[in-house]
């Protein structure tokens, strides 16, 4: 399979993908094996449905955010390859003394916000907070803890006064974390 | 070094240190009165027992000996029938007062013991600077010592009181627990392949290349002694074993990051596993001898390695499932809770031990079993009680293994072989360097959180070793290995050495190296619900990649399974998949709510009658929906004051479901209220209506003056009417129940004032009346006695003056009364029985005589009130207050309720008590108007503080 699918990419097309994201060529071509493997049509493009096949994102509770994210840059309902590269990449690890553009701290805060902000927004509104919170939390806890949870994480991060989060108070509130370390993948070569 | 410290120990609490040496003293006067008996501690006789006698013996002898600890008395009782016998013959007098120390003179000494360990800890924190010298167990070690010289010197050397025995079964326990219960689990499992990293394969490298380092020095004949093969491989699997409470002791105060603690930790507890088999394997080779070793024995011996680990990991968490299955039900015995914890975890101890399974590795995947479930089901104050128990039992444990350790040091028995010492102590440092760098090399290429090389060396410097090697070097059986006293020694040099040297020096190396120190801060509701959202996130990335990297989406995986099987299984409420969102949230709003107390005391608020949950809950009403009239304001605090307001401070109390305690406390509460109360003649009082009383807010008795008022007029009506049916000895104070249900009373009515003998409620009916006056008999009370005397009461059509009285407010079915009474609701009225399910708040939050003081919600208040020097604070109160104000009188002239008629005057001051806490209690006032503006009532009985009702009012 490995075999198979290298030959199926090109090598510029590695090169390219290799500057563009900075995975290297074995793991551009393991991750391309992955890519094929779940493309179950054969059509170089993966759809919603093809990820969502994966059994365990479909138990996650956030699995069609995840996924809905991995469509953000997509024009129509299929993502390929170079795109599918392009969102993993932001979980690559960073490197201290190189340059990071897509795995820096804020992409990786940004990916993170797009669980929430389902509108584009760029704020994440009492009911986005409230659906995410639904999701996790399970559909048998009553709605007011709920609100009231969702009001005190809205409240607490708030700094401009208008109810919502924005991107900003979304990283700002997330600053002791170490998300460079919480939001990366440790890739195999 | 150690007499400096000695005498910063003795300088300052010159006092304390001599009520020590006295009660010392006295300890060793006692043990020396008590020589020829049995001394508990080291379970051995000790008198005729010669010192220089193997240790060996010493522990046959302890543990057939042991049953004689508790029999301290029998021989007394046993022996006395004889001297009685031989007294009688003589003379048999009475004794005024006899001495029997050997009666309780274990548990005596032991008792000792503890409190000497106290002092000492109590001394180390009440003597400055020494904290910034040394950490606590060195300066407990030298306790340790001077005790052990005061025992030899008085001649008491032998009573060495840490024996292996005593150590494992009684002091290592406690701290493992707690080691395990307290355990940051996902901190742990992040980290887990490198901690079995460090663990196995780090201890069975020590154990080798130390045991074959130590064998090689010896063929030059360094030692001047024979040190054959397996001896010196016992020896150093050992001395190999990082020490979990010295390194506990250690760690923890210097605080390093969480990461690096957790390795070191981790390690030191999972090594025992280790550890044991080692130990084992090379006890039974040593004792079949070199030479009838097969190859079967070391396959064996690999085997049953993984058979004590995983057997004492699977016998934990058995027993750790076991305990959180039955912590299911103690919440109907709330006082033992916290003991179940203590006992399972014991019982998994030595359950594993039983069967020589790792026993430290049992208890510490049972606290780590345990936790996860029993902290959902265990009430808070057990949770608090447990804590405390827990860190107790382990810190005195901990005291008392440093303070032996220095005790035992004082014998006569060491056999000082230097050059064994030195290489001993040479090639744990070198080999523990070595083994670090090269296991850190290779995890690191796996490590998402690099082990830098300074962390490198701290892990490699904080091996410390400690009692642990120390009791099981005790085990050793002189017969099979002849240079044991010789071994005793060393391990004791070598943990002085790490404890000292290292403990010692490894806090500033920590500062000077800058090791990323451990930030532990309580998590924010942000980070808490952001750092789930992005575990799921992760979990979810990791599936996509496919890669068998990352254990985030076998903890997703874990999480899933967990939260559908086995916690509806182990926990009582387990609707909620993220408790730790809950728990989050809870505490934060706790500590907000004590920091506002502890800025405000002493003032009292206006009207401790409206507590601040109902402030909210009308605030939140009127004001969330459009945000824009209130700017909110905000200080240098992620919380100003007012943002606080906006929340409800207790989650708890939106699902609040009282416990049986809490009805009976109400109750009870109420009857002795009743029983006690003394009616006033006649209270004249001014009244006016937009006045709210401030000096005598709703209060319990007010309720009792009404009822003793509507009493009065009653009796007069039973006069004339003599209507009763049964003895009517109605004595007020029986009235245990009383409710207003309108629909209720017209049933009863019909019923011809039936007698209901499975409720017990007076039906006041009159305060309705002037919506729909009752056909026949407009009040009709029903008083009972639950199962005793019933006794009905018909008050015909001459109650009109009390209806009318009554009559100018129409109040909602659900008045004060109700507010007041927490037991009685109309919805389960029917079902005594059952727990309510209680509305927002409970409704005897409303009530003063319970929250003038303690509730917080008051202390709150008062600060509100009092904020900014009391110059007309734009505060929420007033805010809040005048908004409640302009509502009450908007209800009010929609419902014309100045429609009372003049002559019963007198009557009105009770009524105004209730419109006074009828706006102050959220609950009444909230439930009048969502009343007014919605079509049905019952719908909103329940209210729904965010969203329902604040929409239904601003339809309005």
């Amino acid at each position: 399979m490995g075999n198979k699918s290298s030959l199926m990419l090109q090598e510029e097309e590695i090169a390219e993908i290799q500057d563009e994201t900075g995975f290297s060529p074995s793991q551009i071509e393991r991750l391309y094996s992955r890519f094929t493997s779940l493309d179950k049509g054969d059509n170089g493009t993966l759809s919603r449905e093809d990820f969502l096949r994966i059994p365990e994102l479909a138990i996650n509770p956030l699995g069609d955010r995840i996924v809905h994210a991995f469509f953000t840059d997509a024009h129509d309902d299929r993502i390929n390859f170079r795109q599918f590269m392009h969102v993993l990449s932001r979980f690559r690890p960073l490197k201290k003394n190189r340059e990071n553009k897509f795995n820096s701290r804020e992409e990786k805060l940004r990916f993170a916000f797009r669980m929430y902000d389902l509108d584009d927004d760029n704020k994440i509104s009492r009911d986005e907070l409230l659906a995410v919170l639904h999701m996790m939390v399970g559909a048998n806890i009553s709605e007011e803890q709920l609100a009231s949870i969702a009001d005190r994480t809205i409240m607490e991060a708030d700094t401009d006064g208008d109810q919502m989060i924005s991107f900003e108070e979304f990283c700002a509130t997330l600053e002791r974390t170490d998300v460079e370390e919480k939001m990366s993948i440790r890739f195999l070569h | 070094m150690i007499p400096i410290m000695y005498r910063t120990y003795l300088m300052k609490p010159s006092i304390f240190t001599s009520v020590c040496l006295i009660f010392i003293l006295l300890a060793t006067l006692t043990v020396r009165a008590d020589e020829s008996k049995f001394h508990p501690a080291t379970g051995s006789l000790d008198r005729h027992e010669t010192v220089t006698g193997n240790s060996e013996q010493h522990l046959t002898t302890s543990r057939s000996d042991v049953p004689k600890v508790g029999s301290a008395g029998v021989p007394s009782l046993l022996g006395e029938p004889s001297e009685h016998l031989n007294k009688n013959h003589k003379s048999h007098r009475y004794h005024v007062a006899t001495v029997d120390f050997s009666k309780v003179s274990t548990p005596y000494i032991i008792s000792l013991w503890i409190f000497v360990a106290g002092l000492a800890k109590i001394g180390f924190y009440v003597t400055p600077k020494i904290g910034l010298i040394c950490p606590e167990s060195c300066v407990l070690v030298v306790v340790g010592v001077l005790i052990g010289l005061l025992l030899f010197f008085t001649g008491l050397e032998h009573v060495g009181p840490l024996t292996s025995e005593v150590f494992f079964l009684y002091m290592l326990p406690p701290i493992i627990l707690d080691a395990g219960y307290f355990m940051p689990n996902r901190l742990f499992f992040d980290n887990m392949a490198s901690i079995l990293m460090y663990a196995v394969v780090g201890t069975v490298w020590n154990a080798l290349t130390i045991g074959f380092s130590l064998w090689g020095v010896g063929l030059t004949g360094l030692y001047g002694m024979d040190m054959p093969l397996l001896d010196t491989l016992l020896f150093s699997s050992i001395v190999s074993a990082v020490d979990p409470v010295a390194v506990l002791a250690v760690f923890e105060e210097i605080h390093v990051n969480e990461v690096l603690y957790i390795l070191v930790f981790g390690e030191s507890l999972l090594n025992d596993a280790v550890t044991v088999v080692l130990y084992h394997i090379f006890d039974a080779y040593t004792e079949m001898g070199q030479e009838h070793i097969i190859t079967i024995d070391y396959v064996f011996g690999v085997l049953s390695f993984f058979i004590s680990s995983l057997g004492g990991a699977f016998v934990g968490v058995l027993w750790g499932l076991l305990a959180s299955f039955l912590s299911r039900f103690t919440y109907r015995v709330l006082i033992i809770e916290p003991l179940f914890i203590f006992v399972f975890g014991y019982l998994s101890y030595l359950t594993s031990e039983i069967f020589h399974l790792s026993g430290i590795v049992a208890l510490t995947f049972c606290g780590m079993t345990m936790k996860n479930y029993v902290e959902e089901n265990i009430s808070y104050k057990s949770h608090i009680t447990l804590k405390y128990a827990m860190k107790m039992l382990a810190n005195t444990s901990e005291t008392i293994i440093f303070m032996f350790l220095g005790v035992s040091t004082v014998t006569d028995e060491h056999e000082w072989n230097t050059w064994f010492v030195v290489m001993t102590i040479l090639f744990c440092s070198i080999y523990r360097s070595i083994g670090v760098v090269i296991q850190t090399w290779f995890l690191n290429y796996f490590r998402l959180h690099k082990v830098n090389k300074v962390e490198q060396f701290i892990m490699a410097y904080g091996g410390l070793r400690g009692a642990v090697a120390f009791a099981l070097v005790l085990v050793v059986s002189e017969d099979h290995i002849p240079s044991k006293k010789m071994m005793v020694t060393t391990i004791i040099a070598v943990v002085y050495f790490t404890v000292f040297l290292q403990g010692m020096t490894i806090g500033p190396l920590v500062r000077f190296l800058r090791v990323p120190k451990s930030n532990k801060t309580k998590p924010t509701m942000n980070e808490r619900v952001h750092t789930i959202s992005i575990d799921h996130l992760m979990a979810g990335i990791e599936e996509i990649v496919g890669h068998l990297v990352g254990n985030r989406h076998l903890r997703d995986k874990f999480k899933y399974h967990n939260n559908k099987f086995i916690r509806p299984l182990l926990t009582r409420n387990h609707q909620v998949r993220e408790p730790k969102i809950f728990e989050t949230y809870s505490k934060l709003n706790l500590a907000d709510a004590i920091n506002l107390v502890s800025q405000n005391v002493n003032v009292r608020g206006k009207d401790p009658s409206i507590s601040l949950a109902s402030l909210i809950r009308t605030y939140i009403q009127n004001n969330l929906g459009n945000c824009s009239d209130e700017p909110i304001r905000h200080s240098d605090n992620v919380f100003s004051r007012d943002e606080l307001n906006l929340l409800n401070l207790d989650i708890s109390e939106l699902d609040y479901s009282p416990t049986y305690k809490d009805l009976a406390d109400a109750e009870l509460h109420h009857n002795l209220s009743d029983l006690m109360f003394k009616p006033v003649k006649k209270t004249v009082r001014r009244y006016s209506r937009d006045l709210i009383d401030e000096d005598t807010p709703f209060h319990h008795k007010n309720r009792m003056e009404l009822r003793h008022h509507q009493n009065q007029l009653q009796n007069v009506r039973a006069r004339n009417k003599k209507k009763m049916k049964n003895d009517s000895k109605q004595n007020k104070n029986t009235l245990s129940r009383w409710n207003l249900l309108p629909g209720e009373s017209e049933r009863s009515d019909k019923d011809g004032a039936s007698l209901n003998n499975s409720e017990t409620i007076i039906h006041m009916e009159n305060l309705d009346s002037s919506d729909k006056p009752a056909p026949s008999g407009a009040v009709t009370f029903t008083i009972e006695e639950q199962n005793h005397t019933t006794l009905s009461q018909d008050i015909s059509d001459e109650s009109g003056m009390s209806r009318n009285s009554f009559s100018s407010t129409p109040l909602s079915s659900r008045t004060i009364t109700e507010t007041t009474l927490p037991w009685k609701r109309e919805e389960d009225c029917n079902d005594e029985s059952c727990i309510r399910k209680q509305l927002e708040f409970p409704s005897w939050v409303e009530n003063t005589e319970y929250n003038t003081y303690t509730s917080l919600s008051s202390n709150v208040l008062k600060r509100s009130n009092t904020d900014d020097d009391g110059n007309d604070p734009p505060d929420v109160f007033r805010l809040l207050q005048l908004k409640e104000l302009h509502e009450k009188e908007k209800e009010s002239s929609k419902n014309q309720r100045l429609e009372t008629d003049d002559k019963f005057n007198n009557s009105k001051p009770h009524e105004e008590d209730f419109d006074v806490t009828a706006a102050g209690g959220g609950e009444v006032l909230q439930e009048t108007t969502t009343r007014d503006t919605s079509e049905n009532p019952l719908e909103l009985r329940r209210p729904t503080p965010l969203k329902t009702n604040w929409k239904n009012h601003m339809s309005l």
